[in-house]
């Protein structure tokens, strides 16, 4: 291994490392909030309302009174909570689609990419939106919706993995000896998708918990009195005027948990799947 | 440009926009009887069977698809609940607003990321293009509601140089434009930076360098114009997304164009009103795809979508 080599994989394992560790800080911090948070999510003290950071409230209070670092330590449970989840339905979802139309070709598989392009082009803030507000909004709605409108990109790219590795010497190799298709499927060709399915996992649930924050700030996500990030912008939105760290402080626990997880999502992409590294 | 390409591109463009269809029809379904919406609240069992049997609600659900796309194929979606006039009408009329904040969005998307993109490739793996390639992600990562805030913020509440909200003078424009500019300026960025590396590191690069060509005019001609292809499909497909960050960026700004009146469409369960605003919304998304993809194989006719 030459230098240059070596340096870049410590390079990778610090790019690793960083947001890795970030990100599972703000995992423990939802998972314990119960223990770590100073105050309580949800009573309301009036007579701290919009309170500036100080000693005792670090990021300030809302126009409620209420800590807004604990209630960011809570909201941290419904952002990773629909990211992960919703990601989870719409990979099941887009993985077995884009799997069915690259072995099924003919109408079948056309009809599974029309639909695909169909969700790739929907304005996918608007549809859940309106079909959230048509349903009701709540936790499990929430993880539905996103994972409903999420798998497109998982199908597009599975289908064209599989299309192209299948027209390789080996997959063709096993098919001349044989083996059945779903042998193939499973031996040959999923094995070598993983890893960009991984890549597309972890960005997506970035993308899943920017969409979900944008739902809650339109007042359409988890209900109140659920503390979510979203909510806590649209709600300090109004008193903007008043402290900027209403609005300042649960915008940035989203931007640098998403920040974290493109990161993240990034250097596996180098690690995992090296022929789609950017430069 | 094969004529074949042509027609299965507009096939399934056309296919995509009946599925899109389909979706909005079946939303406005979702919601349970439109009726009990519409009726006064007064209104007795046997009137309200009498509206259902007016609207056509009470047959088969393919009889009801039918009739509802073969009046929006004449542009008629039905009155809008709240307003009380055609639904298409006021996606019309709140249609320049939009294309007004779009058009200066891409603008001032396209100052930012050009300039940034060309830069960080020349200057490859210095700290200008790592500082260039870390703005990027963090804006792709920003909520584009918490960005449109901050900027408030800094400009309206402290600054006090411009206007909150609203709509009306240059001032109103400038703070959405940077919100639903910089949503899009990350990935131009991104692939103007992509592009422009592949093109420095071709062989009539090389030619041109050894001839004298002035670095200037290898960077600004001589890469630029063969790296402009992908640059310019990004751009055009960013063209499309801006609708989907007008969204969100319209109710921020209170900006009375398409995306602030479907929002509030949605509020006021006016559906007729929705489902005009997202068929024409996902609409002009897929024609500017479809176009995107008319011109890319035009400008380069190496690329054949024919062949896979």
């Amino acid at each position: 291994m030459n230098l240059k080599s070596i340096r870049s994989s410590r390079l990778l394992e610090w790019r690793v490392a960083v947001p890795g560790f970030f990100l599972l800080t703000i995992l423990f911090c939802a998972l314990f909030a119960d223990f770590i948070a100073p105050y309580h999510p949800t009573k309301q003290n009036l007579s701290m309302f919009l309170t500036p950071p100080n000693g005792d409230y670090w990021l300030g209070t809302d126009a409620f009174g209420r800590d807004i670092l604990t209630r960011i330590l809570y909201g941290g449970r419904v952002s990773l909570l629909v990211g992960m989840s919703s990601v989870a339905l719409a990979m099941v979802i887009g993985v077995l689609l884009g799997i069915t139309s690259a072995m099924m070709e003919g109408w079948v598989g056309e009809a599974i990419m029309r639909l695909t392009d169909l969700f790739l082009s929907l304005p996918a803030v608007l549809i859940a939106l309106a079909v959230a507000a048509t349903i009701g909004p709540s936790l499990l709605n929430v993880i539905f919706i996103i994972g409903l409108l999420y798998w497109a990109p998982f199908a597009r790219m599975v289908r064209a993995e599989a299309l192209s590795i299948r027209e390789l010497d080996y997959v063709q190799a096993a098919y001349a000896i044989g083996c059945n298709p779903f042998r193939v499927l499973f031996l040959h060709i999923l094995p070598n998708i993983i890893n960009t399915v991984i890549v597309l996992a972890t960005l997506q649930i970035a993308a899943a918990i920017l969409l979900e924050s944008t739902l809650s700030f339109l007042g359409v996500g988890v209900p109140p009195p659920t503390p979510t990030w979203g909510i806590m912008v649209a709600d300090g939105r109004q008193y903007v005027e008043l402290g900027w760290w209403t609005v300042t402080f649960p915008g940035m626990a989203i931007m640098l948990t998403v920040l974290s997880i493109n990161l993240l999502g990034d250097a596996l992409r180098d690690f995992l799947d090296p022929k789609f590294s950017r430069r | 440009m094969s004529s074949r390409f042509f027609y299965q591109r507009l096939v399934q463009t056309v296919l995509t926009l009946v599925l899109l269809s389909m979706v909005v029809f079946g939303l406005a379904r979702l919601s349970g009887d439109p009726v009990l919406i519409m009726a006064p609240p007064e209104a007795t069992e046997a009137q309200l069977e009498e509206m259902r049997a007016d609207y056509g609600l009470d047959r088969p659900l393919p009889v009801q698809y039918w009739r509802f796309i073969s009046r929006v194929a004449q542009g008629d979606f039905g009155m809008s609940i709240k307003w009380n006039v055609p639904a298409v009408d006021i996606v019309i009329e709140r249609f320049p607003a939009t294309l007004l904040l779009a058009t200066t969005s891409m603008i001032f998307g396209l100052l930012l990321a050009l300039p940034v993109g060309i830069i960080s490739a020349v200057k490859r793996d210095t700290w200008v293009d790592n500082f260039g390639k870390i703005v990027a992600l963090t804006g792709q990562s920003m909520p584009t509601f918490w960005f449109g805030i901050l900027l408030i913020l800094v400009f309206a509440v402290y600054a006090r140089m411009l206007p909150t909200s609203g709509y009306g003078t240059v001032y109103h424009l400038i703070l959405p434009s940077i919100t639903l500019g910089g949503f899009v300026a990350a990935s131009i960025m991104r692939v103007t930076r992509s592009a422009m590396l592949d093109a420095l590191e071709s062989d009539y690069i090389r030619t041109a360098r050894s001839k004298g060509v002035p670095e200037w005019r290898v960077i600004m001609v001589h890469a630029f114009k063969n790296g402009a292809i992908p640059i310019l499909t990004i751009t055009a497909l960013q063209a499309a997304t801006i609708l989907r960050g007008a969204v969100v960026t319209e109710t921020v700004f209170v900006w009375p164009g398409i995306g602030k009146i479907a929002v509030d469409a949605v509020y006021a369960r006016d559906f007729p009103l929705v489902q005009a605003s997202v068929l024409a919304m996902g609409g002009v998304f897929l024609v500017i795809n479809l176009l995107v993809d008319f011109i890319y194989v035009y400008l380069d006719p190496r690329i054949s979508y024919l062949k896979k």
